[in-house]
C-alpha cells in the first residue's frame, strides 16, 4: 500500500490549500472504510461514528505534517487506531481482553445486515478480542500487508502473523459453532 | 505429511505468501486427506466472507458537521452582517431613486397591501428628509415605497453575495 495515487496526492495538496471540495472528496473516499473498521472494533455504531469524526478532524488538522513518502490511507488508519484505543481506555474497556458481552449491537446496524453468511462471520468476528478484530479487518477486509499493519498498530510483524493465524482459526471455529 | 504442517501451509496461503511449490504440495495433500480438505474449505470460506463484510457509512450531515468544525462553514455573525446589509439597502434605495424606472408601476404593486401602506407612511417622513438631498439628481419623484423595494432588492443582493462568499470560504486547517 506504499505510495498514493496521483489523485490522492492532488487532493491532499488542494486540502492543504484550504480547498473545501478536496476535503469533501477525501472524506467521501475514506469515511466508509474508517467507520467500518472502527465499528468492528468498538461494536457500537454511534461510538464508531464519533471516533470516525475525531479521526478526520485530527487528520485534516495535522495534514501539513503528513509524510508524503508514506501511504495516506495507512497514516489515516493509524490515527483511527489511536483514536479507537483512546476511546476504549476512556470507556474503561480492556483492549486486549475485551469481552463481547459488554458490546452493544444497536438496531441501526441490524437493519443493514442483509446477507446471512456475512452476518454469521460478523457475529463471530465480534467474539474475538479487539486487537484480533483489527488484524482480521485490516488484513482481509482492507487488504493491507503485514508491514502496513505493523505500521498502523505499532506491533511487530511476527506478532501480527501469530495472532492473525490464531484469530483466523478461531473465527472459522466460531462460524461452525454458531451454525 | 503431518496435519500441523498442512495447517501452516493453509495459513501461508491465506497470508498470500505460499509459493508455487507449497501450493502444489498442499493440493496434493488435500486430494488425499478429507480432514485437511474440510479445514481448508472452512478457512477459505471464512476468508471470502471477511472480504464481503458490509461497509458502513456515517449518517447524513457528517461531512457538513465536520467541515463546520474545521472552520469551513462559519456561523453568521450579526456584527458583521448588519453593516453589509445596511449598505446593500442604502445602495438599492439610491439605485431606485436615481434611476428612471417606472416608479408608479412598482408603487401600485406594493401599496395594494394595507400593512405595507401603514409601514410606508411611517418611514415616509424619514425618506422625505433624505429625498431633499438627492432630489436634484433624481429622474422621477421620490415616494415612500422605495425603501420597501430597496429592502427586497437588498435581500436578494445579500443572498447572492453570501453564496459567492461561501464558495470562497477559507479552510482553517
Amino acid at each position: 500500500m506504499k505510495g498514493d495515487s496521483r489523485q490522492i496526492i492532488e487532493l491532499i495538496e488542494k486540502a492543504l490549500n484550504n480547498d473545501e471540495d478536496a476535503c469533501q472528496k477525501i472524506l467521501n473516499l475514506y469515511k466508509g472504510r474508517i467507520l467500518s473498521y472502527v465499528y468492528r472494533v468498538v461494536r457500537n455504531y454511534h461510538d464508531a461514528e464519533d471516533i470516525t469524526f475525531d479521526t478526520f478532524i485530527k487528520c485534516f488538522r495535522s495534514l501539513a505534517s503528513f509524510d508524503r513518502s508514506r501511504s495516506f490511507s495507512t497514516w489515516l488508519f493509524t490515527i483511527a487506531h489511536n483514536q479507537t484505543i483512546d476511546f476504549l481506555r476512556k470507556s474503561k474497556q480492556e483492549y486486549e481482553y475485551f469481552d463481547e458481552r459488554h458490546a452493544v449491537r444497536d438496531d441501526f446496524v441490524e437493519k443493514y445486515e442483509m446477507k446471512k453468511k456475512i452476518e454469521k462471520i460478523d457475529r463471530a468476528l465480534a467474539q474475538l478480542p479487539p486487537l484480533d478484530r483489527e488484524l482480521v479487518v485490516l488484513f482481509h477486509r482492507e487488504e493491507y500487508s503485514y508491514q502496513d499493519i505493523s505500521e498502523i498498530l505499532k506491533i511487530p510483524v511476527t506478532t501480527i502473523k501469530t495472532r492473525l493465524h490464531r484469530a483466523r482459526k478461531r473465527l472459522s471455529e466460531l462460524v461452525q459453532e454458531n451454525g | 505429511m503431518k496435519h500441523k504442517k498442512i495447517e501452516n501451509l493453509i495459513q501461508r496461503l491465506l497470508d498470500r505468501e505460499a509459493d508455487a511449490e507449497e501450493k502444489r504440495l498442499l493440493q496434493h495433500h488435500l486430494s488425499q486427506c478429507e480432514e485437511c480438505r474440510q479445514f481448508h474449505q472452512e478457512m477459505v470460506q471464512t476468508e471470502q466472507a471477511l472480504g464481503g463484510l458490509i461497509e458502513f457509512f456515517p449518517r447524513q450531515g457528517f461531512n457538513d458537521r465536520l467541515l463546520k468544525k474545521l472552520g469551513f462553514r462559519r456561523r453568521v455573525l450579526w456584527k458583521r452582517v448588519a453593516p453589509v446589509f445596511a449598505g446593500a439597502w442604502v445602495a438599492s434605495l439610491l439605485v431606485l431613486i436615481l434611476s428612471p424606472w417606472p416608479s408608479r408601476l412598482m408603487s401600485q404593486g406594493i401599496t395594494s397591501v394595507p400593512a405595507v401602506v401603514r409601514f410606508v407612511d411611517k418611514i415616509e417622513l424619514i425618506v422625505s428628509a433624505l429625498s431633499h438631498i438627492v432630489m436634484p439628481f433624481a429622474k422621477g419623484s421620490v415616494t415612500g415605497v422605495y425603501p420597501i423595494i430597496g429592502l427586497i432588492f437588498s435581500i436578494f443582493m445579500f443572498y447572492f453575495l453570501g453564496k459567492t462568499l461561501q464558495k470562497e470560504a477559507k479552510c482553517k486547517v
